[in-house]
Formats: structure tokens, C-alpha cells, sequence
């Protein structure tokens, strides 16, 4: 069985469990606000995005984003995180 | 009647780089942090360390080292201002900010538990987070309120301040006040880890108001003052070092971690009104700076937002670049470059300075102290999350 790590499926995944909805809903969100995910939610889900994903995403880029559309960009163009 | 002006009559401190005003000194000169990689358990992590080995002969099976750096500072400070242990102190009040309590026993009492299966009978006197304001009162036999605060990063600002209007009030001659915390642990770095606040790596610093700054470093340490009313100070011959001029207090009522400018900069126009002092009058900032993306450009906005055009006039000092951010202490850390802004006209540095930020406009006064600067009243900001914010006003004794 393949697990599907795109990064979007990951985002919408990730977002569903944190904010307690549907990956649906997740999807077809904009807006951080209507899902209510506010900065210390977003916290969670970027790190567990991170896990997920083996990326490091950046804090100042980050501090930037206002919509779904822009973090799953963000979450696109970060790179690997370097082996520890 | 008018209030009774409150006064600085003494000082003690143990923090990273520095136990005394010289060593203090001696640091902010050099231009060089005191944040180090840390050892042992804690390694792969930076933070501020306390460097005495007189603390050892404080430490007891009762006291936490958030406790143990309390006494250490407090001796000093009455020690500064002729107090002892008898009539001087028997009323006095002790105001304590310290976010944490026993931080170290805490996790240690979870350790025990899991490891051993056994806690160790001190672990409650050591935890509580009104431990060290009970070993204070109880070392010197003050007698007067013992009290403690907790608002996270304005703890010590607010013990101080609340210990002024008690000062004002004229239910009170004395005060110990100050902020303690010790907050190295593995739980507590791997706590702000996960907040996404904290300096990464070994090597990281802390690098407040410009471009590269990434986050704060935890560091340990007590600053304590010894407050009086002016009167009390003279009727025993004392030398006031500074008066403590205007305190506000405010709350942000909003977000429990994002720093607000709005609430922020109504915290610093309370603490000038108290003061009776027009923003002009002023001349440096002894910043909150924890060199955070958001909770710099918010201060910076604040301060803006309260001086207008003479904000561009004020020094700013960021005293976390050099000792880490002290938490329920930090506060204190601050006031101590308010006092030596408005009694030595010398202005403490904001090290590890790099790229300016568009968005950070101000004078942070990067990586080299200034002397000799006529300084006549100094601001001292403390903002905590929860949304409390604290601002002292220190001025010049003439």
C-alpha cells in the first residue's frame, strides 16, 4: 500500500485532524479564519507538517501567510530538512 | 496631598555574565553576549547561565535555584542600601515576580516519579511558586506583604510596580522587589521549542530588532531592588539612586501569545500619565525586545505610535541580547539599564546587531554602549503572554 505524501494531501490531512473537520471542508477552504486556525493552531500543524513531509519550513515566510492557497505554496517550496 | 515619591536605595543581581553592577558593566562595555551553548543534559541547546559559585553555600534540600538566585540577589541589594535583618526590614514588603516557580523540582519530581517511583519529601517547598518570596521574608524577617506575580514575561515589572503603588499608598515605608526564574530544564527548552520561539542550536543567539533575529534564548537569574518612600530613605541617611516615577499596567484582552501594539503602546501612555511626564521628557527605552518576528515590529509600532516624531530621538535597548530572556525576571534585567541610563548616562547596546529591518526604524543602539548621554527618564517595557504588559518609568534623582 502507497501512502499519498503529496504536499497537499499531507496539508489537508494534517489541518482536518488539528481543527477537528473534514479533509472536504479543509479543501475547500480559503481563508485560515473560516477553519479557524489561528496562529498557535498553525504552530501544530506546521510542525506536523514538517514530520510528515521531512521539510523545514521557514518562520519569517511563514509569518506571511494568510490563506490556505499561500501555505500550501510555502509548504511546496521548502526544503528538505537537512539530516541531523 | 501629593504621593509619596518612591525611591531606589539598593540593588543585588545574579545574572548570565554578571553578579554585580561592575561585572554588569564590564559586559555591556564589551559588547559581547553571556548566552552560551549549554551542557550536560541540556546540550544542543544556547541559553543564559548564572556563573557564582558563592551560590553553592546558599543551596538547601528546601530551595529550587529560582529560590537560591533570589537570596543571593536580595543579600546584595540590602547589603547596597545599608539594610539589615531588624526595625529596618521588619515591616517591609517582599513583591516577587517569577513565571515559573520551582521549575528544576518539578521536573525532577516527574523524574523521580517515573524512575523511582518516589518523590521526595521537599519537592512542595521547592515547587510553590511563592517559594522564593517566602524564603526572602522569611531569611530577613520581613514581616510586611509577601507577594507573588505571575504574568509570564512582566512578572518582575509587575511585582515592582505593584510594589510602588503599595509605596504611594503610605500603608508601607520598605519594599523588597524583584524577579526570579530558572528556567534550564530539558522540559522547558523542548516547551519553547515547540512554540517555535526559541533560538535554535548550540551556537544560536539572540539578535533583537534586526533583520536576522530568529528567536529567544531561555537564561536564569534575580534582580531584586530595595524601594523606598523618598522619605524613609532620607529619615535613615540613605542614598536614593533613582526614583521609580510611573507605572502602567494593561491588558491586551485578546490572544494569549500574539503581542498586541494597540495594548502595548496604552500600557506606556499609562505608565507617562502616571509619571506626569509629557513622551518628550523621555530619552531611552529599555526594551522588551525578545527578538521574536512579530514581538518586535509590535513594540517598535507601539513606541511609534505613543512618542510620534520623538521616537526617532529615544536610545532603545534590547538587554535579552546579552543575557537571554530572564522570563519572570526579565523585568528587573530591563530596569537595571533604565537605572544606569538615567544615573550613569551610559546606554546598553543591543549586541548581536546585523541587517536593520525596513519595518524596525528606530535607534536600537547596535552592538556598541553609549556614555555620557543626558538621560533624565527612562521607560522600561515588560509585555507577557496572556497579554499582560507592565512599563516603569525610572527618573534621574535630582
Amino acid at each position: 500500500m502507497s501512502i499519498d505524501q503529496t504536499p497537499s494531501t499531507v496539508l489537508y490531512q494534517v489541518v482536518a485532524k488539528e481543527m477537528n473537520t473534514t479533509e472536504a471542508a479543509v479543501r475547500q477552504a480559503t481563508s485560515l479564519e473560516e477553519l479557524g486556525i489561528d496562529s498557535l493552531e498553525m504552530i501544530e500543524i506546521v510542525m506536523a507538517v514538517e514530520d510528515r513531509l521531512g521539510i523545514s519550513i521557514n518562520d519569517r515566510e511563514l509569518h506571511a501567510v494568510g490563506s490556505m492557497p499561500e501555505l500550501l505554496a510555502l509548504i511546496e517550496r521548502s526544503p528538505k530538512k537537512a539530516a541531523a | 496631598m501629593a504621593r509619596p515619591a518612591v525611591v531606589i536605595t539598593g540593588f543585588g543581581l545574579r545574572l548570565p555574565g554578571a553578579n554585580s553592577m561592575a561585572e554588569l558593566l564590564r559586559l555591556y562595555r564589551s559588547g559581547k553576549a553571556a548566552t552560551r551553548p549549554l551542557g550536560g543534559e541540556l546540550t544542543g541547546f544556547a541559553g543564559g547561565r548564572v556563573g557564582d559559585p558563592g551560590l553553592d553555600a546558599l543551596r538547601t534540600k528546601q530551595m529550587d535555584a529560582c529560590a537560591v538566585l533570589a537570596l543571593a540577589a536580595v543579600t546584595d541589594a540590602l547589603a547596597m542600601a545599608g539594610l539589615g535583618k531588624g526595625p529596618g526590614l521588619d515591616e517591609a514588603g517582599v513583591y516577587v515576580g517569577c513565571g515559573g516557580g520551582g521549575l528544576e523540582s518539578i521536573e525532577q519530581s516527574v523524574l523521580d516519579w517515573h524512575q523511582r517511583q518516589d518523590v521526595k519529601s521537599q519537592t512542595l517547598m521547592r515547587c510553590m511558586a511563592n517559594a522564593p518570596a517566602a524564603q526572602i521574608s522569611i531569611t530577613w524577617g520581613c514581616k510586611g506583604p509577601s507577594l507573588s506575580y505571575a504574568m509570564a514575561c512582566s512578572s518582575a515589572s509587575h511585582a515592582i510596580g505593584e510594589a510602588v503603588t503599595r509605596l504611594q499608598s503610605g500603608r508601607c515605608q520598605r519594599v523588597i522587589a524583584g524577579g526570579t526564574e530558572a528556567p534550564l530544564t530539558q522540559t522547558m527548552l523542548r516547551i519553547w521549542t515547540a512554540m517555535r520561539l526559541l533560538g535554535q542550536g548550540p551556537e544560536a543567539v539572540v539578535r533583537p530588532f534586526c533583520y536576522e533575529r530568529g528567536g529567544l534564548l531561555l537564561g536564569e537569574g534575580a534582580v531584586f531592588f530595595i524601594l523606598e518612600t523618598l522619605e524613609a530613605a532620607r529619615a535613615r541617611g540613605a542614598e536614593p539612586l533613582a526614583q521609580l516615577s510611573g507605572y502602567g499596567a494593561w491588558s491586551d484582552a485578546t490572544h494569549m501569545t500574539a503581542p498586541n501594539s494597540d495594548g502595548q503602546a496604552r500600557t506606556m501612555t499609562l505608565a507617562l500619565t502616571d509619571a506626569g511626564l509629557s513622551p518628550e521628557a523621555l530619552g531611552h527605552v529599555s526594551a522588551h525586545g525578545t527578538a521574536t518576528l512579530a514581538g518586535d515590529i509590535s513594540e517598535t509600532k507601539a513606541v511609534k505610535a505613543v512618542f510620534g516624531a520623538h521616537a526617532a530621538r529615544l536610545s532603545v535597548s534590547a538587554t535579552k541580547s546579552f543575557h537571554g530572556h530572564l522570563l519572570g525576571a526579565a523585568g528587573g534585567v530591563s530596569l537595571l539599564a533604565s537605572l544606569l541610563a538615567v544615573r550613569e548616562g551610559f546606554v546598553v547596546p543591543t549586541v548581536n546587531f546585523g541587517t536593520p529591518d525596513p519595518e524596525l526604524d528606530l535607534d536600537y543602539v547596535p552592538n556598541a554602549a553609549r556614555e555620557g548621554v543626558d538621560i533624565r527618564h527612562s521607560l522600561c517595557n515588560a509585555f507577557g503572554f496572556g497579554g499582560s504588559n507592565a512599563s516603569l518609568i525610572v527618573s534621574r534623582v535630582e
